[in-house]
């Protein structure tokens, strides 16, 4: 005999970057359809724009508090999900972007939600990951492409490619082992930038980089030096992205073994 | 509140108003009766003053400066820190 499903479901999707133009009809359409939605996105004006999808919208936005560690809100936002899950009810988790990049709650909800035997699963957004290639013109296909949570540089002894991209998430907050405060500050920045300087010159040109939010907004796209690094304007939204400052090395003997198989594979054809 | 809402997301979703001349963005905002203020602030491209005006301004974190949004992470970090804390 099986045992029956819970009836409560959950459904985290991403809503994009830019309100109105990134949306995927299957997330508004889970949006729309959901007992309760609960939000996360990137301001006030995104959420309004939510409220019209949705009766039943529901902010997780108050649940931050500066000096209050960033855990426990996850944590917070955990529980008020699944206490509705749990319920019986059809919810849906909406965050900006892609719900699963750079996000722990969307991914954690959805561990739980299925160990507990509810239907769950994510829906992709469009990221500000998608947004910076586009905006920059970078492919990542050509050089390869590193992503950092910037103090992850600081935390762990982490290996740089400089003949690829490197893009850094959360500079504005770099070096932040509290898990308490919203930004640090140009004294992390610093660190940032002698750890960055073992692969780049401090006269090595960066970009700063913030996706638009709104359809009214342009991208910010702001090249300075890696040592202009620590006294830029940074916020918790922008991003920092390091141009390769290496040509790609060839790996002759790598090449050679190839040759070797190509060479074989055309006698054995033959 | 609404027509402000449903123009942005009219602008978000139409590739000629996206990149729409001032005189354009202005007679589409005026047949959707957007109201005067909520105009100028459009016009001007400024973010803070359109949330100010529609009184959503500031729902990320709630104390913070306008600018600064509240992430969901570092997931990663901040997961490790945390199981080091359960195992401690």
């Amino acid at each position: 005999m099986n045992a029956e499903r819970p009836t409560g479901s959950l459904v985290n999707v991403g809503l994009g970057m830019t309100l109105g133009s990134h949306i995927s009809p299957l997330s508004r359409s889970h949006i729309e359809q959901a007992d309760v939605v609960f939000a996360n996105l990137s301001d006030g004006i995104v959420e309004l724009w939510l409220q019209q999808m949705n009766a039943d919208v529901r902010s997780l936005q108050p649940l931050y508090q500066e000096g209050k560690s960033r855990m426990q809100t996850y944590w917070q936002m955990v529980e008020t999900i699944m206490a509705e899950v749990r319920a019986g009810k059809r919810v849906c988790g909406a965050f900006y972007g892609h719900p699963g990049v750079f996000a722990w709650a969307p991914h954690k909800t959805i561990e739980m939600a299925r160990s507990e035997g509810f239907e769950a699963h994510m829906e992709p957004g469009i990221s500000a990951e998608d947004c910076l290639y586009a905006d920059l013109g970078i492919d990542p296909g050509n050089f390869g492409c590193q992503h950092f949570e910037a103090s992850q540089l600081l935390f762990y002894q982490r290996r740089i490619d400089p003949t690829a991209y490197l893009i850094l998430w959360q500079v504005g907050l770099v070096g932040d082992q509290s898990l308490t405060r919203f930004s640090t500050g140009p004294a992390y920045r610093e660190l940032l930038v002698e750890v960055l300087a073992r692969e780049y010159p401090l006269t090595h040109e960066v970009i700063i980089y913030r996706c638009a939010t709104l359809p009214i907004q342009q991208p910010r796209m702001e090249r300075i030096t890696l040592g202009d690094l620590p006294k830029a304007d940074i916020g918790m939204p922008d991003t920092v992205v390091v141009p390769p400052v290496r040509a790609l090395q060839p790996d002759t003997v790598m090449r050679a073994r190839l040759a070797e198989l190509d060479l074989a594979a055309a006698n054995d054809a033959g | 509140m609404s027509n402000i809402i449903n123009f942005l997301e009219m602008i978000g979703q139409n590739a000629n108003l996206r990149n729409a001349s001032r005189s354009d963005m202005l007679a589409t905002m005026t047949a959707m009766q957007i109201a005067p203020e909520l105009q100028e602030a459009l016009l001007s491209k400024n973010p803070q003053q359109l949330e100010t005006a529609l009184g959503a301004s500031n729902v990320c974190c709630m104390m913070l400066p306008a600018t600064v949004c509240c992430m969901m992470l570092p997931g990663m970090n901040d997961d490790t820190a945390f199981h080091q804390e359960l195992c401690a």
